[in-house]
């Protein structure tokens, strides 16, 4: 049955100049919320701007859209309510407040915790990027929705309300093309599942069916699977169902601990402006949390962060995020770095591999935003002495913070220090969570010993179960014939 | 242990000024009418020091915007005073200060040949308005943000602006490659890499494309229609005015299309006024010096300016000292609102 809000693509391919093929030949029908999947530069991206009709000069485009049966070039600005894409956000939206809030339902703003006077030009990056998506959802007679990585630059506490707000535009009858990596909040929310790999359609089908293939699926459908629950159940995990499934079986942490190695400097109160002394230690990472929310904490969280790393390396200068000049070709750019750094000719491609597969010849500013993100990481990683990572898998799929975390946990080279709004990457990558309210340090400890300081916490934990591994749960034999 | 300095580029809070677009643009449209109209070397060297010294002083988040356009200024003031001087023309008239190669062709005059003290206040007037011109248009990308003139142009053009908006955006691009440049520079890197005029107009349009400032409130029926008849009437007004052999108004060329233009915003600024952002202290700035321009422009044949501002080239140019007065409004207000940050 096709309605008018569905969207139909038909052996859709896409040639971007620079990039080439990167959609080939994709068909489906597209409807409700639909969930786009994959790897980074496994063409999500590139299908929403395909539908809304915004390529860059230069694309190629066969195959046909349809809307509601109608064959389209792009949406009419009638039909489509925004492009809510999270590599806008550096950009600020300038304007009134009031002005910009117009239509917009109060009780979202409250929602968001948006203040309602003022100027957006002031406002951090999550409550831009909350006004973003709030503008683009208060269009009730737009007939699709488009978002990309939306809850990637909101704060974790606004991202269940999005994932909310998204479904309740699909029961008002929008069709909401959504690509997302924070498949913890996203899953629950979608009608229909479309796994995008090598440029193609791996699967696609309702969500409920879904069992992804290219990326991990989120922990509590992960579990939920792992426990041979009903399948209905692992889109929206019943904690009463998995805490009887598991039963009194206590969850086995231990096997996890890596010994960290010797003391590399004592922060002191004078140096470190905490209020007691911390000991940073070699191969160890380390995640600062604020423990309030609201945007000064968020602040002050990078601050310290910043400070630590100076600590460690005994610098007399705070350390500058990475800045990866975007007009270089990512080959010069990993060549560069090996020289700056001297490091072994490849070692910048090996940290990147197992995230992105960039085509060394292009600038890094045509590359998706995952894979800008992925070669940061790998210019991060393999910086000698200890690192500061913020915000280290802000638009990288699955697959890749899975990876990132078990490269900061199991395998670390260097003292690392992380701040980072990816839940599931702060319990699972640091070895130790500090939690700063302001220049006190509320609780210091190991992930699972500090879980009630945390302002947020990960999807199991959420469910009641005081683990942050499915591994921990269940036995490793169990997963693994789960997994084949 | 050595303190960390907590003083990082990226926790600097930059003070400077800020100002919204519509008082900027008052200023460039009377600006812009003195600029065109006068080829007295003094006024139009007045006008671009004075931007120049505005620009130092109001300084922003857009200061590197400046050093292009100091850059495409002079190139292009140079391109006019050699074409100035170049160029043979016989009515310029004045001592003959050297004497050049001369050849001809027949459908394009003569080059070369006697350079003449006419020619050579021709050339100094031709170089000192291609600076001024470029100057005015610098300091406007440096004060405003990207943002704000996109709000702008979203009210007067509507949906329009999508045709022009990455030309909006230009100030804002260079000055976040300026500063992507510096910090890849401490990392080691060397610099941005790639053509910086390719880099900036992709940065331009990517910023143009992610701008989701798009008014949504639609103006009344009543309003459009009458929005819609000022327009006609506008439009229509200068047609005959254009064509009209005995005009009943003594307005230039310039001046009517920049009045029509006015206009046509207007219309636009009527139907959509609520949605650009509240005035600022900061904008009595401009302001306060397109009102002083204007006063010293329109009441030029009361102060006795108006013989001074379209001179005789063969002879040195007089200073009309009202205007000139005038013209100074902008660069002593800016020093006195970038020294109060």
């Amino acid at each position: 049955m096709t309605d008018k809000t569905t969207i139909g693509l038909d052996r859709l391919s896409v040639w971007l100049p620079g990039s080439g093929t990167v959609l080939s030949s994709v068909s489906a029908d597209l409807h409700g919320v639909c969930l786009l999947s994959g790897r980074n530069g496994s063409g999500a991206s590139t299908l929403l701007r395909a539908v809304a009709g915004m390529l860059p000069p230069g694309a190629r485009v066969r195959g046909e859209i349809r809307l509601g049966g109608s064959p389209i070039t792009g949406l009419t600005a009638t039909e489509l309510a925004g492009v809510v894409d999270a590599s806008h956000l550096t950009t600020p939206l300038e304007g009134d407040l009031r002005a910009l809030l117009h239509g917009v339902d109060p009780a979202l703003v409250t929602a968001f915790d948006l203040p309602t006077t003022g100027e957006s030009a002031a406002l951090p990056q999550h409550q831009r990027a909350a006004l973003r998506l709030i503008r683009a959802c208060a269009r009730p007679r737009a007939r699709v929705l488009l978002l990309d990585q939306p809850l990637a630059g909101l704060a974790p506490e606004h991202r269940p309300t999005a994932a909310g707000l998204i479904r309740s535009l699909s029961d008002d009858g929008t069709t909401v093309l959504w690509a997302e990596h924070l498949l913890e909040h996203a899953l629950s929310g979608a009608d229909q599942v479309v796994e995008l790999a090598a440029a193609t359609v791996l699967w696609s089908g309702p969500a409920q069916e879904w069992r992804p293939r290219t990326v991990p699926a989120p922990p509590a459908a992960a579990l939920a699977r792992a426990l041979g629950l009903p399948r209905s159940t692992w889109c929206h995990p019943d904690p009463e169902l998995i805490r009887e499934a598991l039963g009194d079986a206590p969850a086995r942490h231990g096997r996890r601990h890596r010994a960290t190695g010797d003391l590399l400097a004592t922060a002191t109160p004078d140096v470190s402006r905490l209020d007691r002394p911390l000991e940073l230690r070699a191969r160890e990472c380390v995640g600062v949390v604020a423990a309030g929310t609201t945007q000064p904490a968020r602040a002050r969280e990078v601050e310290v962060a910043r400070r630590l790393v100076a600590i460690a390396k005994g610098a007399r200068t705070l350390p500058d995020p990475l800045t990866v000049p975007r007009a270089l070709t990512v080959g010069q750019v990993a060549t560069r770095w090996e020289r700056i750094h001297r490091l072994p000719s490849g070692a910048v491609l090996d940290a990147l591999g197992p995230l992105a597969r960039p085509d060394l010849r292009r600038a890094v500013h045509q590359h998706s935003t995952g894979e800008q993100q992925a070669l940061a990481w790998a210019l991060s990683s393999t910086r000698p002495g200890p690192r500061l990572y913020l915000d280290p898998t802000e638009g990288i799929d699955p697959f890749g913070r899975r990876h990132i975390a078990h490269c900061l946990h199991d395998e670390p080279l260097a003292s690392s220090i992380l701040v980072t709004a990816d839940l599931e990457l702060l319990v699972r990558a640091c070895h130790r969570l500090l939690v700063v309210d302001d220049d006190s340090v509320v609780a210091d400890g190991a992930p699972l010993a500090v879980l009630d300081r945390l302002p947020h916490l990960p999807q199991l934990t959420t469910l009641g179960i005081r683990a942050v591994h499915v591994e921990d749960l269940v036995p490793a034999a169990t997963l693994r014939a789960v997994r084949r | 242990m050595s303190r960390p300095d907590a003083k990082a580029p990226d926790t600097r809070s930059t003070k400077a000024p800020r100002f919204t677009a519509l008082p900027w643009t008052i200023w460039l449209a009377v600006a812009t009418i003195v600029v065109l109209s006068t080829n007295n070397a003094l006024v139009l060297a007045a006008v671009a020091v004075g931007c120049w010294v505005s620009m130092i002083a109001l300084g922003g988040p857009r200061a590197a915007v400046s050093r292009p356009v100091a850059g495409a200024s002079f190139v292009l003031a140079a391109l006019w005073a050699l074409l100035g001087v170049g160029i043979h023309r016989d009515s310029l008239g004045g001592q003959v200060v050297w004497v050049l190669p001369d050849w001809s062709l027949e459908s394009s005059g003569e080059f070369g040949g006697a350079v003449t003290v006419g020619q050579l206040h021709f050339a100094a007037a031709r170089g000192w308005q291609s600076l001024a011109i470029v100057a005015m248009v610098g300091l406007l990308f440096q004060v405003v943000s990207a943002g704000g003139w996109l709000r702008l142009a979203d009210v007067v053009c509507g949906r329009a602006t999508a045709a022009f908006a990455p030309v909006l955006c230009l100030g804002d691009a260079w000055a976040e490659r300026q500063q992507e440049a510096a910090l890849t520079r401490r990392a080691g890197f060397g610099g941005s890499g790639g053509s910086a005029l390719a880099d900036v107009a992709d940065r331009a349009r990517a910023l143009a494309e992610a701008w989701d400032g798009r008014t949504r409130r639609r103006p009344s029926v009543v309003a459009a229609v009458a929005g819609l008849a000022l327009a006609l009437a506008a439009t229509l007004w200068w047609a005959i005015t254009a064509t009209d052999m005995e005009p009943r108004w003594t307005l230039s060329g310039i001046e009517r299309t920049l009045i029509v233009v006015g206009c046509l915003a207007v219309v636009g600024l009527t139907l959509r006024a609520r949605q650009l952002p509240r005035p600022r202290v900061d904008d009595l700035v401009p302001l306060v010096a397109a009102a002083a321009l204007a006063l010293a422009w329109f009441g030029r044949e009361h102060t006795g300016d108006a013989d001074a501002l379209v001179v005789d080239f063969a002879q040195m140019p007089p200073a009309p000292l009202v205007l000139l007065a005038a013209v100074a409004v902008l660069p002593v207000l800016s020093v006195a609102a970038g020294a109060r940050r």
